[in-house]
């Protein structure tokens, strides 16, 4: 897999830019990007999958729901994503997809705390397209 | 300096943002000639002009003198809209819905705890969870959820977590109305059912400062400060539970704009009409959240008190421990203000802004209200913070509002390039203050050099005539998330 991401400077929170060779790839750092803000993903030991599947009418809501329910399975379900072992984007006219699996473990079984807190994904500059994207996160 | 601005005439620390393309109100900032200077042009005046684009906006799109790059709103943005043609804005209150800060005071002097702060600090950081996926004490179910989301401080208050007059020293009484459990997500609840009493992370702490100048006697009595005092500083939000009504509504909020054909240049501020289902609906839910942030903060408190009174080895209320106010700087507010000489109620949303009620307002507690709502301003943990007192004339030109705090002025990546932990740790021990922080990280982006200065940004509130200097305070002690 091709692509990366980087982080950009934003004075109050953080802004994640990332690309890749087309919107899976993208989709995929996306994920990366945000969880090594969260933690060093090296150190998480991948000792479980889970499933995530959401759903936008643009590029845009998808990318950043997609993110979110992360967070949610972070905060709700203690989940910490090391990894994203599978994922697929399907486009049905105004609907979009995104079904992806994660590897990882719950937050009990890590050697150290989380770096931060990530309260969400915004809208706020968001950038999407099939080769990159700018996100801002509010933490 | 930004062409875009103007010196309001006769006024030093108000700067206007006259009209221009879709802003149907002007914007107006209330900073001194060197922070406008300092702003340049700085995407907080886009974002300034785009709160003008607001349908139903009042008076102005406005800025307090901590203004700086936020999403949607800037930060230290105050706007109202109005009830009948007016939209709420969950982007004009922010993901962490309530965050506020409130001010423990104490018959504690500065000497009596000089020689104990490290044990102190300790002891907090022992009782208080901190940092992130740091699970409190408290599970919530379902229902007791319900219970916090409907009551706040009251329902802590309920299970033995503070003192019965807490409650009378806290905006709204720390439990706001019109609160709809059902309108706030399984998500949220499940973000939010175990973050209950902790601090989280970010620029949420626990503070321990002194009171080291009193500018105006009289007021510093009737909020029953005195130089040297000990106080406690409380600053944390509605954590999970909060951010995810503020997620799940933008999703809302994207719908509503296109129903009601809404066409606002940016997306963070998606909204409704006030009046309509949507719009009525997040209100519910927001009111939920900041009371769940009510709650939280007391309950915080609890554990500071605790921590205090077997650190000291003394009953918490014989050391006075009181609470002085607590005030919330994310939130949207139905508030009766006047609009061209007209009294009318409004949505006020303030977005790093805090509520700075004048004398005489109802809404202030009787034991102060002949001389203003405490402001509470926070600065950065190397310097100073600062009781202010609110003023007629906020009422009158910043319906009611003043700055929240210092103001970043580094981000957090070059904050983390200026200095290490362990210097940072070195160099607050050296100024007298004693640091514990769940994270090297989160302390060296916290560092007192990533802030701007809160001198000059309350002399700006000052000088614009939000709120009165009442007392600086020094930090002794902080536990960071």
């Amino acid at each position: 897999m091709s692509g990366g991401y980087d982080i950009q400077d934003h004075t109050a929170d953080l802004r994640l830019r990332v690309w890749g060779s087309n919107f899976r790839e993208t989709l995929t750092w996306a994920c990366l990007g945000m969880w090594s803000l969260i933690t060093d993903t090296e150190t998480v030991p991948r000792e479980m999958t889970w499933e995530v599947e959401v759903t936008g009418s643009d590029p845009e809501e998808l990318l950043v729901n997609f993110l979110n329910e992360q967070l949610v399975l972070l905060e709700a379900d203690g989940l910490v994503a090391g990894g994203v072992e599978f994922l697929n984007v399907e486009e049905r006219g105004d609907r979009y997809k995104v079904k992806a699996v994660f590897s990882g473990c719950r937050i009990d079984k890590l050697s150290k705390p989380l770096d931060r807190q990530i309260k969400a994904a915004t809208y706020h500059r968001l950038e999407v397209a099939p080769t990159g994207a700018s996100i801002t996160f509010d933490v | 300096m930004s062409p875009r601005l103007q010196q309001v005439q006769g006024e030093k620390c108000r700067w206007v943002m006259p009209q221009a393309d879709g802003m149907r109100v002007p914007g107006i900032i209330f900073a001194t000639e060197e922070i406008i200077e300092d702003l340049g042009e700085t995407k907080a005046l886009d974002q300034v002009k785009n709160v003008a684009y607001l349908p139903g906006i009042l008076v102005a799109s406005m800025a307090m003198p901590d203004i700086h790059e936020g999403y949607g709103f800037p930060i230290g943005g105050v706007a109202a809209t109005s009830l009948e043609n007016g939209v709420i804005v969950p982007g004009g209150i922010g993901y962490d819905i309530n965050c506020g800060v409130r001010l423990l005071l104490s018959d504690l002097v500065r000497k009596d705890v000089e020689k104990h702060i490290e044990s102190l600090v300790e002891k907090m950081f022992e009782k208080i969870p901190t940092g992130v996926g740091r699970e409190g004490p408290i599970r919530l179910s379902r229902k007791e959820m319900d219970e916090v989301l409907e009551k706040g401080a009251a329902w802590a208050l309920e299970r033995g977590y503070g003192w019965k007059e807490d409650l009378e020293y806290s905006e709204e009484h720390g439990g706001m109305k019109g609160a709809d459990p059902g309108a706030v997500s399984d998500k949220a609840y499940k973000r939010g059912k175990a973050e209950l009493g902790t601090l989280g992370s970010g620029n949420h702490f626990i503070e321990i400062s002194y009171v080291e100048t009193i500018y105006e006697p009289g007021v510093a009595d009737a909020f029953g400060l005195f130089k040297d005092q000990v106080v406690f500083w409380v600053h944390s939000g509605s954590r999970g539970l909060g951010h995810q009504v503020c997620t799940d509504y933008l999703g809302v909020m994207r719908e509503a704009r296109a129903k009601y054909g809404i066409s606002l240049p940016d997306r963070q501020l998606d909204s409704a009409p006030v009046s309509s289902p949507e719009g009525k609906r997040y209100f519910a839910a927001m009111a939920a959240a900041a009371n769940y942030a009510w709650a939280n903060r007391q309950v915080l408190s609890h554990y500071v008190r605790q921590a205090v009174g077997e650190s000291l080895g003394k009953d918490p209320e014989s050391l006075g421990m009181r609470l002085l106010y607590d005030v919330a700087h994310n939130i949207g507010k139905i508030e009766e203000h006047l609009v061209e000489g007209k009294k009318m109620k409004v949505m006020v949303h303030r977005k790093g802004a805090t509520r700075a009620f004048g004398p005489g307002h109802r809404d202030v507690p009787e034991r102060f209200r002949n001389v203003g709502q405490p402001v509470l301003i926070p600065g950065d943990m190397g310097r100073a913070s600062y009781v202010l007192a609110g003023t007629e004339k906020a009422m009158e030109v910043s319906f009611g509002s003043a700055c929240h705090g210092a103001g970043r002025a580094l981000s957090r990546t070059q904050a983390k390039k200026t200095v290490s932990a362990e210097d940072l740790k070195r160099e607050l021990s050296s100024r007298g203050v004693f640091v514990r922080s769940a994270t090297a990280k989160g302390l060296v982006e916290e560092s007192p050099w990533a802030y701007k200065d809160v001198d000059e940004v309350v002399e700006a509130t000052a000088c614009a005539g939000l709120a009165r200097k009442v007392a600086r305070l020094r930090p002794m002690g902080v536990i960071k998330g």
